[in-house]
């Protein structure tokens, strides 16, 4: 009864289904700010849409969550468009870099095993670094909330970004930095993304928070301010030269997606840094788990479609 | 002349041979298939085939859809490092059906679970499929593959073998009546594919008949489909568009309602 067909996928799929995958993620894309692609893209491949098809469509289906999410946390005055603009031209370099870097190792033969590895690689250590990290700053909360106010020495890493030249004030962070950080950050994210086939957010966050020093819940904002035009370049590019969109399900997903983001937006103004950091870190090696189970255990069909990630 | 009588003799016995195999396909097999044409609306989730029709009595009816013939680039996983499931390169099939489903009566389901060589002499099964497909590179293990790919296609609904859906009814003088109902999947080829009838004696096929069908979308699907393929670009915009106003719309709609909190 509640079946859809979709033409491109050419498949019918739930649409209550659908519209309970899209409200999931967008909670979690309103939460943390991830546009949430690492965790729709095999949701929508195990309900058996065709992997090119599940990651075009979900690039469009982000492009509304994203703006919904932007737009809320712009109204709470969360977006650093300065930082945002700043990021995504390094991004859009990056990207054009990764994907040239992807197709020279598909040449090889061994871009598959790199991709996966990488993901493992980049997941694990993302994940801890935020558990630990965050885990360690909620210990420290509870303990000693006097003693917060005494002045912090400057660690080397502070040091060597302050001697950078062109440093700019980011009102919205509160931090003075080089503009060539965000840049040169960008250009990383982007590579790693393209190659990865994401839209990069769960690696832009903690490189905002870890290595741009920015307050987290600006970086949730901001974020996804970045991956909002990174997803409208995709969805284009995707539309244009695979025809993989498939318009129905991206639209089913963003009316999830979209209300989801907005109850997340609410969540993670209720949610301290800290405790943000750690649920992200959670889900991050949950899905660092699931991968190296796939990666070591016999799958049930040896062949796959070429496509999808 | 008792030479003559025994040539005519044999001339007769090959004439009323030739007769009752003219008769087996000419008269004794009707072929029904409701519908002839598959629409795919905004709705459609597969479709069911009718099928009916009669064969002679004594002989088993088999049901087969099969499609086009296509040529797949697939992904080959295997372990790398002795460890770790990877995708290890690329494999072609070439020259397979982009559907396959077989409906065998159960008695010559039945003899073939007792004979693995009952669907290699009628050519018409999964083994047959395998014997003319083509598998590059070379080197790999054909049988191997294959068995693998039909895996693949059953996870789909796209290859599939029923033995409990023909059953057949009356009776009546030299014929029977048989009927089947093929449940197709709702990723069903949109290019069409061929409905036939075999009847089966003594492990041989006696007479056959097929049907095409036609697939088309029609409605909102067909209109979709022509923008997204013949229009990428002013599709890919819209697409984008129609996102960003929806989360506009979501954004503004809970600011209105936050608001009276």
């Amino acid at each position: 009864m509640w079946n859809l067909y979709l033409p491109i996928a050419g498949h019918s799929v739930n649409i209550v289904l659908i519209f309970g995958l899209g409200a999931l993620v967008g909670l979690l894309s309103g939460i943390f700010g991830v546009g949430g692609g690492f965790l729709m893209t095999p949701l929508l491949i195990m309900f058996g849409i065709p992997p090119t098809v599940a990651a075009a469509s979900d690039s469009n289906q982000i492009v509304g969550a994203s703006t919904s999410g932007t737009f809320a946390h712009y109204r709470l005055g969360n977006v650093d468009f300065k930082m945002g603009f700043l990021l995504l031209i390094g991004g859009v370099a990056g990207g054009t870099i990764g994907v040239e870097v992807i197709r020279i190792l598909r040449a090889t033969g061994n871009a598959d095993f790199l991709i996966k590895v990488t993901y493992v690689l980049m997941l694990g250590f993302v994940g801890f670094y935020m558990f630990l990290e965050s885990l360690h700053g909620l210990k420290k909360t509870k303990a000693t909330v006097v003693v917060e106010k005494k002045p912090k020495k400057e660690s080397t890493y502070a040091k060597l970004i302050g001697m950078l030249p062109w440093q700019i004030y980011f009102d919205k962070s509160r931090i003075k930095l080089s503009i060539l950080m965000p840049l040169v950050l960008g250009v990383f994210v982007g590579i790693l993304a393209a190659i990865m086939g994401v839209g990069g957010g769960f690696i832009m966050v903690p490189v905002m928070v870890y290595l741009l020093r920015m307050p987290m819940h600006v970086v949730v904002g901001t974020s996804l301010f970045q991956i909002l035009f990174t997803c409208i370049d995709v969805t284009i590019m995707q539309a244009h030269s695979n025809h993989t969109v498939d318009f129905v399900l991206a639209l089913i997903l963003l009316i999830g997606s979209s209300l989801g983001a907005q109850f997340g937006t609410r969540i993670s103004k209720k949610l301290n840094g800290d405790q943000l950091k750690i649920i992200l870190a959670s889900l991050v090696l949950i899905v660092m788990v699931k991968m190296l189970l796939g990666l070591l255990l016999e799958p049930s069909v040896l062949l796959s479609f070429v496509g999808g990630h | 002349m008792l030479k003559r009588i025994l040539m005519g003799g044999i001339i007769l016995i090959t004439g009323l041979f030739f007769m009752v195999g003219a008769v087996y396909s000419a008269e004794n097999l009707t072929f029904h298939v409701s519908p002839e044409l598959v629409a795919i609306g905004i709705r459609f989730d597969g479709a069911t085939l009718h099928i009916s029709g009669t064969i002679p009595s004594d002989c088993e009816a088999i049901v087969r859809i099969i499609g086009h013939n296509q040529n797949l680039s697939l992904k080959k996983k295997g372990k790398a490092m002795g460890l770790l499931w990877m995708n290890l390169g690329k494999i072609e099939i070439n020259g397979v059906p982009d559907i396959m489903l077989i409906y065998p009566s159960q008695a010559l389901y039945k003899l073939s679970e007792n004979d693995n060589n009952t669907w290699e002499k009628l050519g018409i099964g999964f083994k047959s499929l395998e014997d003319k497909a083509d598998v590059l590179p070379k080197t790999e293990d054909k049988s191997k593959i294959f068995k693998e790919f039909i895996k693949l296609k059953a996870s789909l609904d796209l290859y599939e073998k029923k033995p409990d859906n023909l059953t057949y009814g009356d009776v009546s003088g030299a014929v029977k009546s048989f009927k089947v109902a093929v449940e197709l999947p709702s990723n069903v080829p949109h290019d069409g594919f061929n409905a036939e009838l075999y009847a089966v004696k003594d492990g041989k096929i006696i007479a056959e008949a097929v049907k095409k069908i036609k697939v088309k979308e029609i409605g909102i699907p067909a209109q979709i489909s022509s923008l997204a393929f013949n229009h990428g670009t002013l599709y890919g915009v819209i697409a984008v568009v129609i996102a960003i106003l929806a989360g506009i719309i979501v954004g503004v709609v809970f600011k209105e309602s936050g608001g009276a909190h």
